[in-house]
């Protein structure tokens, strides 16, 4: 009786330590994709140029999504992208919204073509690779996860040592 | 007999009453089909835009915009030389609400160079409707949401005692029975609000004694169920304004935009009075066709409005003196319908008909009314640029995103047969780039610089007979460059090319991009023998003209409820997804097709701006003659042919590219 009793009592807490183990952490777009993408020390900075246009749509989106209007800021990012339809900059900041949304196939697609398309240096650079490797973790697919972390660090070029 | 006779009565009206009540209980509680409308894409200004003063000027036309020469009231604009000041109407967007503002901006070389707010969207134009089957066109409001002097000069006009009575007026009939005795003709109704809301819905075409004595008992029942501002918001949403073709408008919302292209509560008081004129007879007083008649019905209304006290005198004076102010945004109707078959197409499969003729959804596209205008008018120059023997289809999309922005199936306005999505034909070359491309993706080692040999092939197919494929002058040209081959468009090499992938292998690879393919057993099918529509077309080139981003084109871009609520959103479906590196190869080759190859007409003839990427296709004896090219904003995609696939005298070059090049040159 005591031995079956603790038995279960261990497997009970044995599932809820491997299902803690195999939940993964909600995806905060700021301090998961965008924070360390900051601190970027590249010597080689790429920072996409934006329409004036672009700008203020791009503005209005984030406005949108701190008020919870995530589709509305979709639809706004939309326009900015029909007006600029090879920004990387916007179609990074889609990527980041489908990320949070749980829309990770969306978010694959978005973050994969500022990754082959998109800056090779600087944050942008750095933020598509995050998202792109937190993606397709979220897939399962470990191939292109591994592939998008190891490539987070060409986005920052080093500066020579002078001695 | 006392008995007897009571007996009778009670038999007749106590059925009449319970059908009355009925007929009433069934008003309060009925339901309207809203219809969902269909918008093209607000067109989006800022600065740096590319739009010349005619494209300008045109969607300021079909949006019911008026030109003035003094400061634009709303609705207006004035042009100033190569300046706009553009009082706007505002719109409820998905994504937030666009207020009515004054949008000043300068065109400089077919660019917008100073705008002021940096960036604004005008309102959609409606490109169509999804109706039920009573073809009613209406969109209901909140009586609150109506203007002060429409609601009480509608009751000047139609009914002053409404607020008094209930249902009916005897002292209103008595006086229009004393006034038609002594003119000896019906000259005047006696019919209060309730009552024509009554006959309305019951649809009475008679006017017998019988008829009048249901409306009255009907309208006093239904005043015990309803308040005033119900029934007057019912008469206002359910009330007929007009025909619009097969379409009858009902409701002033429909009404307000039918014949001012405005809000309700943007309508001014002349644009008010002419509304609530015309309900006496929206055909005796139609605007467009009785602009007097209409006029002088309104200045009558102006006039009753002043004498009740709706209108001060200021008001009568500024309203009497001016003009109708009709929109003129409904001539262009008929260019939308080949679009909206594409619209039906792509929603058929997430909403019912029923949903969409009832539910007043809201579907945003991205048809370009100026482009879908050009692109119709160069279909219909076929007949001069061409010949009459010949008919064509033109797709045109955003070259870098998936937007659909114009579709015409034929150079006819009154065909009904669009070419562009049903014609399905033999591609002939434009499947080229695509072989070269899978050559690209799947053979190890090649190159557009390895060689291949352009020399007589004799293949014996599956069906047992010998398959000799030639080049189009007759000649082979021995060993040349997989670039030249395909810039040069060489039929033998490129069929040396498809057998070294393979038919299956390839057919396999066509299927990964989108393409399914019923018939693949011929190794002809690397030299075009697959039928397809000039749509389906489309989508293989726009997987060039965005580089691979893109494998479907999309008519619509989003859906809401009638609230505004967002519903469904088009995105890219992911499917292979060719090498970038890949396609910038077969781009240059597409590039170079138009300054040295097949269609150097483009560079050469119509020395259209350049970089322009493209590839001609004919088929037997020119049987289908096509042309699928883009720069770096535009996908445009022609086809030109006969529709009992008889032979023409043109080639890809010398058909469908002269139409794409005069749509390019005049966009």
């Amino acid at each position: 009786m005591n031995f079956c009793f603790y038995r279960g009592v261990l497997a009970t807490i044995l599932i809820l330590a491997l299902s803690h183990c195999s939940q993964r952490k909600p995806i905060d777009i700021t301090d998961d994709v965008r924070d360390p993408s900051d601190h970027n020390t590249s010597i080689i900075q790429i920072a996409p140029m934006v329409p004036e246009a672009v700008q203020i749509l791009i503005n209005e989106a984030e406005a949108q999504i701190e008020n919870g209007l995530v589709n509305e800021a979709i639809l706004t990012f939309n326009r900015a992208l029909s007006i600029s339809p090879t920004s990387a900059t916007v179609h990074q900041h889609l990527a980041e919204v489908y990320l949070s949304e749980g829309d990770y196939k969306a978010a694959f697609k978005w973050s994969n073509w500022v990754f082959t398309e998109g800056p090779k240096h600087g944050p942008i650079c750095e933020r598509a690779r995050r998202t792109l490797a937190l993606a397709a973790e979220m897939l399962g697919d470990v191939e292109t996860q591994a592939m998008a972390l190891d490539a987070i660090a060409s986005c920052t070029q080093v500066s020579t040592p002078k001695y | 007999m006392c008995w007897y006779f009571l007996g009778c009565c009670i038999g007749l009206v106590v059925p009449w009453y319970f059908y009355i009540d009925h007929v009433t209980e069934s008003i309060v509680n009925e339901q309207w089909d809203i219809p969902s409308v269909v918008y093209a894409r607000p067109l989006e200004l800022y600065q740096n835009k590319n739009i010349s003063p005619q494209a300008l000027m045109f969607e300021l036309d079909a949006l019911g915009y008026i030109q003035v020469s003094g400061t634009p009231k709303l609705g207006q604009y004035q042009k100033y030389q190569n300046s706009f000041d553009i009082y706007t109407k505002g719109f409820n967007f998905a994504d937030g609400v666009t207020v009515p503002k004054r949008v000043k901006l300068t065109l400089s070389n077919g660019v917008v160079e100073a705008l002021s707010p940096a960036i604004y969207r005008l309102e959609p134009k409606v490109i169509g409707h999804f109706f039920s089957a009573g073809l009613e066109n209406r969109q209901p409001i909140r009586v609150t949401e109506i203007p002060d002097t429409m609601v009480q000069g509608l009751q000047a006009v139609e009914d002053r005692t409404f607020s008094e009575h209930h249902g009916v007026s005897w002292l209103g009939i008595l006086r229009a029975a004393i006034k038609n005795m002594m003119a000896g003709e019906v000259i005047q109704g006696g019919s209060t609000i309730t009552q024509q809301l009554v006959k309305n819905k019951l649809q009475y075409n008679q006017n017998s004694l019988l008829r009048k004595l249901h409306e009255a008992f009907a309208a006093t029942l239904l005043e015990s169920k309803l308040d005033k501002a119900a029934i007057l918001e019912m008469y206002f949403n359910e009330i007929y304004w007009g025909q619009d073709g097969k379409v009858s408008i009902h409701g002033v919302v429909e009404a307000a935009s039918y014949y001012f292209a405005k809000p309700v509560k943007r309508l001014n008081i002349a644009d008010q009075a002419l509304l609530v004129g015309i309900i006496k007879g929206p055909s005796w007083y139609n605007p467009f066709k009785q602009a007097k008649r209409a006029l002088e019905r309104r200045n009558l209304v102006l006039k009753t409005w002043l004498d009740t006290g709706v209108i001060n005198q200021a008001q009568w004076q500024s309203s009497s003196q001016q003009p109708l102010g009709l929109s003129q945004h409904r001539r262009l109707r008929a260019d939308y319908e080949d679009y909206m078959d594409v619209v039906k197409r792509q929603i058929r499969s997430q909403f019912s008909q029923s949903d969409l003729k009832q539910k007043g959804l809201k579907i945003f596209t991205f048809l370009d009314p100026y482009i879908q205008y050009k692109t119709t008018q160069t279909a219909m120059k076929t007949n001069d640029w061409l010949s009459s023997d010949v008919e064509s289809a033109i797709v045109v999309s955003g070259a870098q995103n998936a937007e659909l922005l114009a579709l015409t199936g034929s150079k006819n306005g009154q065909s009904h047969y669009n070419r562009a999505l049903l014609a399905k034909r033999q591609i002939g070359s434009l499947i080229k780039p695509l072989v070269y491309l899978a050559g690209l993706e799947q053979l190890a080692g090649f190159s557009f610089q390895s060689e291949l040999s352009d020399s007589a092939l004799s293949l014996k197919t599956n069906d047992g007979h010998v398959w000799q494929p030639k080049n189009w002058d007759q000649k082979s040209w021995g060993k040349i460059t997989a670039s030249q081959a395909l810039i040069h468009s060489r039929n033998q090499a490129t069929v040396g090319l498809g057998l070294k992938i393979g038919l299956d292998r390839f057919v396999q690879y066509l299927t990964q991009l989108g393409l399914n393919i019923n018939r693949s057993h011929h190794p002809s099918l690397f030299l075009g023998a697959i039928d397809l529509t000039p749509f389906e077309v489309h989508h293989l080139y726009g997987l060039f003209s965005s580089r691979g981003k893109n494998q479907q084109v999309y008519a619509v871009n989003y859906i809401t409820q009638s609230d505004g609520k967002l519903l469904s959103q088009s995105q890219q479906v992911r499917q292979k997804q060719p090498k970038t590196a890949n396609i910038d190869q077969v781009n240059q080759a597409l590039h170079a097709i138009t300054t040295e190859g097949t269609a150097k007409k483009i560079t050469q003839q119509f020395n259209l701006p350049q970089p322009m990427f493209g590839k001609t296709g004919t088929t037997n004896k020119g049987r289908d003659s096509w042309f699928s090219g883009f720069n770096q904003d535009l996908l445009v995609t022609v086809w030109v042919g006969r529709d009992d696939n008889q032979p023409t005298p043109y080639s890809g070059s010398s058909g469908a590219l002269i139409l794409w090049s005069h749509l390019f040159m005049n966009l």
